[in-house]
């Protein structure tokens, strides 16, 4: 399965124009919450204004990702991946004009959320998988997803920076700006996915809806779905309570802050050792040992004593464990359906994992209003750890019929 | 694209153009040498935690706390020219400190990316261990 590509259009460069993409819109949206407080003050709103225009950015994305995933597999990633750079900095520019909080909501919620579709790193991905032959497209998602982490721990500091030298609005300017070099980028990743090599009489005449059907038959699909919910919920619940829990038991915002940063930094090294991993080992089981991994690691945390050292022990290892699941589950999809229709299933599997991130926010938050306890969260968590790594133990992970009689 | 050098290439020339953008926007926030009151003062690596704190009295200020770098301090004075004085006592620059608060990274497709400190101030202490 290749992308039709002008000679020019190397693997290489693929592969570092969908490396920048990734970065650039995983990062520029990390440091989002640097802008909630100045933002708020300077307009006289309320804290609500922004973090429902957030929320409603990230239901965008999720709900628009597989939407978005079915135009690049029918009208090419360069196309969708340009269209939602352009939907992504045309919003980080508005928002850094927005003066109601409609105009916040329309562009950093719903202009940015539907950029994030269409320009977020599950269509690169998918784009950078076909570039590749099958035995280096666990490497080439491991590192497409290092990158997107990489832009998370470097964009932060980046725009903390550019809020303190510039202010707010010209430091949203700035990062828009950034987010339209996604256009340009865009036009490296141009091409939809056509039928080749051994695949071709049979992959030409699946349709989407033919995609669909037969991925929704797969008992597999389903477990990768209901797994990758899990991922999302872990990493929603520690990104946005492990802070005000450390805190609340004593351990200094300063070493909470630090913890997060240790994540993101052994997030990149996770992601790519994952992608690497995946090439060579059984995916599923790799997935079934990261999920349970997750559980322990979660366990002995909540058990052990507090202190910094087992915070930044937890937070290293945490990170190790956290978008490491991105290529090996995006790989799965790829590896038993093709990579002919992998944005659009990827797509799916990754509403799953939004409506995760939905779950593990809002319940960590509710439940710690009426418990006055994390505790019941961190045991669920543990819970759904054990229960994703059961899940994906059973995945038959052969290419499905179609491919596996089309193969030489 | 064959393997894990090029991958610490692309590393490597994300981090130069990364380190480039910081510089500029840092070097926007460097303070003259009149300014006084609260600063983030760059010492030498080499210098201990001690040197930090006597060049920091005889320039007239006080160590208010320290910056994530062992060499990255928060001082204070209110005496016009604390900056320069900071300089005679061989700093190198010194900052608004704005953009040495440490952040907190954006969770994975979560929510909004960094909770302000005053979030994690009003919550409130309790035991709260499983």
């Amino acid at each position: 399965m290749q992308q039709s590509n002008a000679p020019w259009r190397t693997p290489a460069l693929i592969i570092v124009a969908g490396c920048l993409i990734a970065l650039l819109t995983f990062g520029v949206r990390a440091g989002f919450g640097l802008f909630l407080e100045p933002m708020s003050q300077d307009q006289g709103w309320g804290r609500e204004v922004f973090a429902f225009a957030i929320a409603l950015q990230n239901l965008l994305w999720g709900l628009g990702q597989p939407f978005a995933g079915a135009l690049a597999d029918r009208y090419g990633s360069g196309r969708v991946l340009a269209l939602g750079g352009l939907f992504y900095g045309l919003g980080v520019w508005l928002m850094a004009h927005a003066a109601t909080p409609w105009q916040l909501q329309l562009s950093a919620g719903v202009l940015v959320g539907l950029g994030l579709a269409g320009a977020s790193f599950a269509i690169a991905l998918a784009a950078m998988s076909r570039a590749v032959s099958e035995e280096r497209r666990s490497w080439v998602l491991g590192i497409g997803t290092a990158a997107g982490s990489l832009g998370q721990f470097l964009m932060v500091p980046l725009g903390q920076a550019f809020l303190a030298a510039y202010g707010w609005s010209t430091a949203l300017t700035l990062l828009g700006c950034g987010v339209l070099l996604v256009i340009p980028l865009a036009g490296v990743l141009k091409g939809r996915a056509v039928a080749g090599g051994a695949t071709s009489a049979t992959t030409r005449e699946q349709t989407l809806g033919e995609a669909l059907r037969e991925a929704s038959g797969h008992g597999g699909y389903w477990y990768l779905t209901s797994g990758f919910f899990v991922c999302g919920f872990h990493v929603a619940f520690i990104a946005t309570h492990l802070p005000a829990y450390l805190v609340d038991n004593g351990i200094a915002a300063s070493t909470a802050a630090w913890a997060l940063a240790l994540v993101g930094l052994f997030n990149v090294i996770g992601s790519y050792s994952a992608g690497v991993l995946g090439g060579r080992y059984s995916k599923k089981y790799l997935l079934s040992s990261l999920y349970l991994t997750r559980a322990v690691v979660i366990a002995v945390f909540v058990l052990a004593p507090l202190s910094t050292v087992s915070v930044y022990l937890f937070a290293a290892a945490m990170g190790l464990l956290w978008l490491s699941t991105v290529p090996l589950t995006s790989g799965l999809v790829a590896q038993i359906f093709g990579p002919r229709y992998m944005a659009t299933l990827f797509g799916i599997v990754f509403l799953s994992h939004q409506l995760g991130a939905f779950l593990g926010v809002w319940l960590g938050g509710y439940l710690f209003d009426n418990t006055g306890s994390y505790a019941l969260v961190w045991w669920i968590s543990v819970a759904l750890g054990i229960t994703s790594a059961i899940l994906h133990w059973p995945i038959d992970e052969r290419r499905v019929p179609r491919l596996a009689n089309a193969a030489p | 694209m064959t393997g894990h050098r090029h991958a610490a290439l692309l590393l490597l020339a994300v981090l130069a153009a990364w380190s480039l953008l910081l510089g500029l926007a840092l070097w926007q926030l460097r303070l003259n040498d009149e300014q006084a009151g609260k600063v983030v003062v760059l010492f030498p690596p080499a210098w201990d935690a001690q040197t930090h704190f006597e060049r920091t009295l005889r320039a007239g200020g006080l160590v208010v706390g320290q910056a994530p770098l062992a060499n990255l301090w928060v001082v204070y004075s209110e005496q016009a020219g604390f900056v320069g004085r900071l300089k005679d006592q061989g700093a190198w620059i010194a900052f608004q400190p704005a953009p040495f608060a440490i952040v907190t990274l954006g969770g994975c497709f979560s929510g909004p990316g960094a909770l302000p400190p005053s979030f994690l101030k009003t919550r409130r202490l309790s035991g709260d261990r499983p």
